[in-house]
């Protein structure tokens, strides 16, 4: 397809969580007819299983329409889908600077959140023409004119450009297509100038090698092109360009303001850089675009195989995930309990669930993570001060001045006969009320100042029940305060899991002991010998639980027809075998170590 | 693998009423017994073997005492007709008490049977009624007193111990009532709560508490002193004999791996390397032989890896524990060398010993069988 650069529209569709940027998608994909309706599936751009399964985007997913506008001309429309979820804010941020403009949707019964907020502001920063859309008009719920003036007021944009539509039902949706084409301005860059584009993204595709994700900003680039990273130098010849249309469709040249991928056989993954730029090797562009800056991960967790074998499979997973998730940082660590691992940081718990999942599910592993811990900030009684996030690094505590640890400000939206519970469950986690205003005669925003410690610490769990899942929660990070911190220990049979300490504040450090020890006793299975757990601080044992040794069995029978039953069983557990780690002389198994976490609650 | 056939088992699934324990194929109606047997003579000739040397036939069930003389004489002569049998073959039928009338035991005394297991499980009522079986401990003595004046001489008894509340003062007054009859072998189980049976079900819902796990153990380990005191050979976890050749020879095949061949629904048949077993539905048996079928459900070739699963698993509840020769030759890697650390831990705790290369549980052992198992098992898988 032939298009001009002034008929090309960069967008993304952006929003808080659930908004209905999936579904908006789903429509506009289907307006513009690429996919048959019998391949057709809703959230069509949610391609992963655990998105699918957990009905949320978790990567930014670019489509490039076709559309014929109102004007009579050809339209390229490059559409992303972007996360609404905190945790992958940076999958936002990565997007929009593939764009000149973002939707910024808003449901029309739940109003302004805090990543509607959050969102605009990176749009902002990115200088995007932004067009408000009032999603999930068909709702009986839905109080149109009330958003219409957050969207004034809160947002400081105009709601008479609003568009109003229904991802649901399709009504209005027709008319995003027609803003994109008014709204968005078109890419600038000349096509004729030296190449140069961005890797935004990128992924590994076992037979054809990393494929990388870019959008072209200064001249075009085709097959059989001599390219270079020049962040890496390395140089690759290209095989093919294309345009992401839920398939990948093959195209003969891509132009300055398009998106789309390129496959060049490249297989040496510390090659590619998101953020990194593209350019002829022949024919350099000057300087690098700006690039992205680097994630900035607030929960930290080492991840080791079960199988301490599986590190060299753990490395590659972790390179390869890398490529198509740019937020996940780490680097190695060793456990004297567990071997070879990997330090790594992310964005937050559920992205922290979501990493481990995919290393499991995409690259077969089996993994054992360690508590999850914030980053502290330790000042030593000889002044320097550090950074530390991994219990095993925890000065003595002899030679600590202060600690601080880092606080977040959480905005709780929740109908109001909550807000008794929800007070409560705040409470208990060190959290400090700010403020609370209603938003509409019976939906109420608490605020409150919490520990970023303590929300690692169980605290969804504990809110979603209480609400019965009708709390929204969200948080930004409000800097440091000073706090009282111990390391937490845990021996197993007198012997000390790395693996399972713990930084805790001291009035909790009883509690969390006793629960620690009982979550690990239930976890444990019995084996020859009694196991002993305990709870320490310093040297001092706060808490403690035994595994009694093996039961006897009770004698059954077994004849002809008993044989092949009692085997399989046999066999049975043998699958659950694969997923335990000998420590010292004891099995812990995998799940164990998250366990811990969870209060009994 | 395929060595000659020895040994053949009957199942004949009709029960009076079912026992809330139990977990074996049988229906509580005898309405397609007829047509039942019609179909096993059908799978009897589908599965003739002239080269067979049959020295152990074994009805079991459900209630194989539910058929008449006439039935088992006539299942029998079918055998004889495709099955060379041995002189001394033992022919073993399992009786419920509560079934038999007068005259029934000189009559299948005729046509063959010379050996009975009797499904006593109790002689005292209490327990006989919270099992809810169909006949009093006086039924059950009658029927034993009766076998005997038959001629039986070759009686064994089931009895179930391990009943919630049971003591050993009361499990020893069973036993001595049982031992009043000098049976020639003994098969005591403790009670267990086998999935998808109603006792069961009372388990899950709380409405039965179990024995705890010691007086478990210390009925079991009673239970082995005390017949072994009378003069049995606790020759397998749950079997005793009144003396080595009183041990139950069809059941010892299974035990050594020994091929057999299964009739009925629900049936097992192994060859030694492949394990197969029919439909356990009546009428399903019954229609597919209709048509000439074999009413076969699943069958499974075992691996190497499974056959000394198997080994282990089985040699492990005998007395004559695992022959570690005859495990070598399939292994091909020496016993030892695959499992120096478990035969280490359970030689500190005194749960085996090596005998005659043999490797035997103690009876301490035998309270571990379940996991001595699974470390042998870890061994093979990861070898
Ligand atoms: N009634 C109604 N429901 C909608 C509409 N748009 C989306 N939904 C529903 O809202 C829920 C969330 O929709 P998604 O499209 O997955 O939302 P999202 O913004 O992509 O969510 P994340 O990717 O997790 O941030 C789904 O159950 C949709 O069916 C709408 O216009 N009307
Ligand atoms: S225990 Fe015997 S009588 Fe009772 S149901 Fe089972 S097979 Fe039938
Ligand atoms: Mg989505």
């Amino acid at each position: 397809m032939n298009i001009k650069r002034k008929n090309i529209r960069n967008f993304s569709i952006i929003a808080h969580i659930d908004h209905g940027k999936s579904t908006l998608s789903d429509r506009l994909i289907q307006l513009s007819g690429i996919v048959a309706d019998r391949d057709f599936k809703d959230q069509i751009l949610d391609s992963m299983d655990i998105e699918r399964e957990r009905g949320i985007t978790i990567k930014s997913q670019t489509v490039s329409l076709p559309y014929t506008a109102e004007d009579g001309e050809e339209y390229l429309l490059n559409l992303i889908d972007t996360p609404g979820h905190v945790d992958f804010s940076y999958e936002v941020s990565r997007a929009l600077a593939s764009c000149e403009g973002a939707f910024l949707l808003v449901d029309a019964s739940q109003g302004v959140e805090a990543q509607t907020l959050a969102n605009i502001y990176l749009a902002m920063e990115h200088d995007l023409e932004i067009v408000p859309v009032v999603n999930k008009i068909d709702l009986p719920s839905a109080e149109i004119d009330w958003v219409k003036d957050q969207i004034d007021e809160d947002l400081g944009l105009d709601s008479e450009t609003a568009l109003l539509v229904s991802a649901k039902t399709g009504e209005g949706v027709a008319s995003v297509f027609e803003a994109a084409v008014a709204m968005v301005p078109p890419p600038e860059g000349d096509s004729d100038a030296p190449l140069k584009a961005l890797v935004f993204d990128s992924h590994y595709d076992p037979y054809r090698g990393i494929i990388v994700h870019f959008r072209v900003f200064e001249g075009s680039v085709a097959p059989g092109d001599k390219i270079t990273f020049l962040s890496s130098d390395a140089v690759y010849k290209v095989e093919e360009v294309g345009l992401f249309q839920i398939k990948r469709e093959p195209v003969k040249r891509l132009m300055a303001g398009q998106v789309g991928y390129m496959v060049a056989g490249i297989k040496m993954i510390s090659d590619i850089k998101c953020g990194d730029t593209v350019t002829l090797a022949g024919n350099p562009c000057e300087g690098p675009l700006a690039g992205f800056r680097d994630p900035n991960p607030v929960v930290f967790s080492s991840m080791y195989p079960v199988a301490s074998d599986e590190y060299p499979e753990l490395t590659e997973a972790l390179e390869k995930l890398k490529l198509n998730d740019a937020s996940l940082v780490y680097e190695k660590d060793s456990s004297a309990a567990l071997g070879f691992g990997y330090r790594c940081g992310f964005l937050g718990l559920l992205h922290l669930e979501v990493v481990q999942e995919r290393l499991e599910r995409e690259y077969d592993l089996s993994l054992i993570l360690t508590s999850p811990s914030v980053r502290y900030e330790i000042t030593r009684t000889d002044g320097t001060v550090e950074i530390i996030d991994n219990p095993s690094l925890y000065p003595d505590p002899g030679e600590i001045e202060t600690t601080r640890e880092p606080f977040i400000t959480a905005s709780i939206i929740v109908p109001d006969r909550y807000m008794g519970a929800v007070m409560q469950v705040c409470l208990e986690h060190r959290g400090v009320s700010t403020n609370y205003q209603y938003l509409t005669s019976n939906r109420i925003e608490m605020k409150f100042t919490l520990p970023l410690a303590e929300v690692v610490y169980e605290f969804y769990d504990r809110l979603k029940s209480v609400t019965q899942g009708y709390g929204s929660f969200d948080y930004e990070i409000a800097g440091y305060q000073e706090t009282d911190l111990a390391k937490l220990d845990f021996l197993v049979n007198g012997e000390r899991v790395d693996a399972l300490s713990q930084l805790v504040h001291r009035d909790k450090a009883v509690d969390r002991a006793r629960n620690a020890c009982k979550k690990l006793r239930e976890e444990i299975p019995r084996q020859m010998f009694k196991i002993a757990i305990q709870g320490a601080i310093g040297g001092k044992i706060i808490s403690r639980e035994t595994v009694s040794a093996y039961r006897k069995d009770v004698t059954a029978k077994c004849y002809g027809g008993d044989i092949s039953r009692k085997r399989k069983l046999l066999e049975k557990q043998k699958k659950g075998k694969k997923r335990m780690k000998m420590v010292g002389s004891v099995e812990i198994p995998q799940s164990a170590f998250l366990s811990v976490l969870k209060s009994s609650k | 693998m395929s060595e000659k056939n020895t040994a053949l088992y009957i199942h004949v699934p009709f029960c009076i009423k079912k026992c809330p324990y139990c977990d074996f194929y049988s229906v509580a109606t005898l309405s397609l017994k007829e047509r039942f047997v019609d179909a096993l003579l059908t799978e009897i000739s589908l599965r003739e073997d002239p080269q067979s040397a049959i020295d152990t036939i074994y009805f079991g069930g459900g209630t194989p005492s539910l058929l008449a003389p006439r039935e088992i004489e006539s299942i029998l002569s079918r055998v004889r007709d495709h099955f060379n049998l041995e002189t001394d073959c033992e022919i073993t039928l399992e009786v419920n008490p509560g079934t038999v009338g007068p005259g029934y035991f000189d009559e299948i005394r005729r046509f063959g049977v010379n050996r009975l297991n009797m499904g006593v499980q109790s002689l005292c009522d209490e327990k006989l009624g919270f099992m809810e079986r169909i006949h009093s401990a006086e039924t059950a003595g009658q029927a034993l007193r009766s076998a005997r004046r038959a001629g039986f001489d070759k009686l064994g008894f089931d009895l179930i111990f391990g009943l919630p509340g049971e003591t050993e003062t009361s499990w020893r007054k069973d036993l001595d009532r049982a031992l009043e009859f000098h049976p020639e072998h003994l098969s005591c189980y403790m009670l267990t709560y086998e999935p998808g049976t109603p006792m069961h079900n009372e388990l899950q819902a709380g409405r039965i508490s179990p024995l705890d796990d010691e007086s478990a153990a210390s009925l079991f380990k009673f239970t082995s002193t005390y017949l072994e005191a009378n003069g049995y050979l606790h020759y397998e976890i749950s079997n005793f004999a009144a003396g080595p050749g009183h041990r139950s020879r069809h059941n010892r095949k299974y035990w050594d791996l020994v091929p057999y061949l299964g009739f009925g629904p629900s049936a097992h048949s192994f060859d030694g390397s492949t394990r197969s077993w029919n439909h356990a539905d009546v009428r399903r048996y019954g229609d597919e032989l209709e048509q000439g079928v074999l009413p076969v459900a699943e069958t499974e070739t075992l691996t190497r890896e499974q056959v000394l699963i198997e080994m282990v698993m089985l040699g492990l509840r005998t007395s004559g524990g695992i022959d570690i020769k005859a495990f070598e030759k399939i292994s091909s890697q020496g016993f030892m060398e695959m499992f120096k650390e478990v035969a280490r831990e359970c030689a500190a705790r005194s749960w085996a010993m090596i005998v005659n290369h043999r490797f035997i549980l103690t009876l301490e052992g035998r309270l571990f069988l379940d996991t001595v198992t699974s470390l042998f098992a870890e061994k093979i898988w990861n070898r």
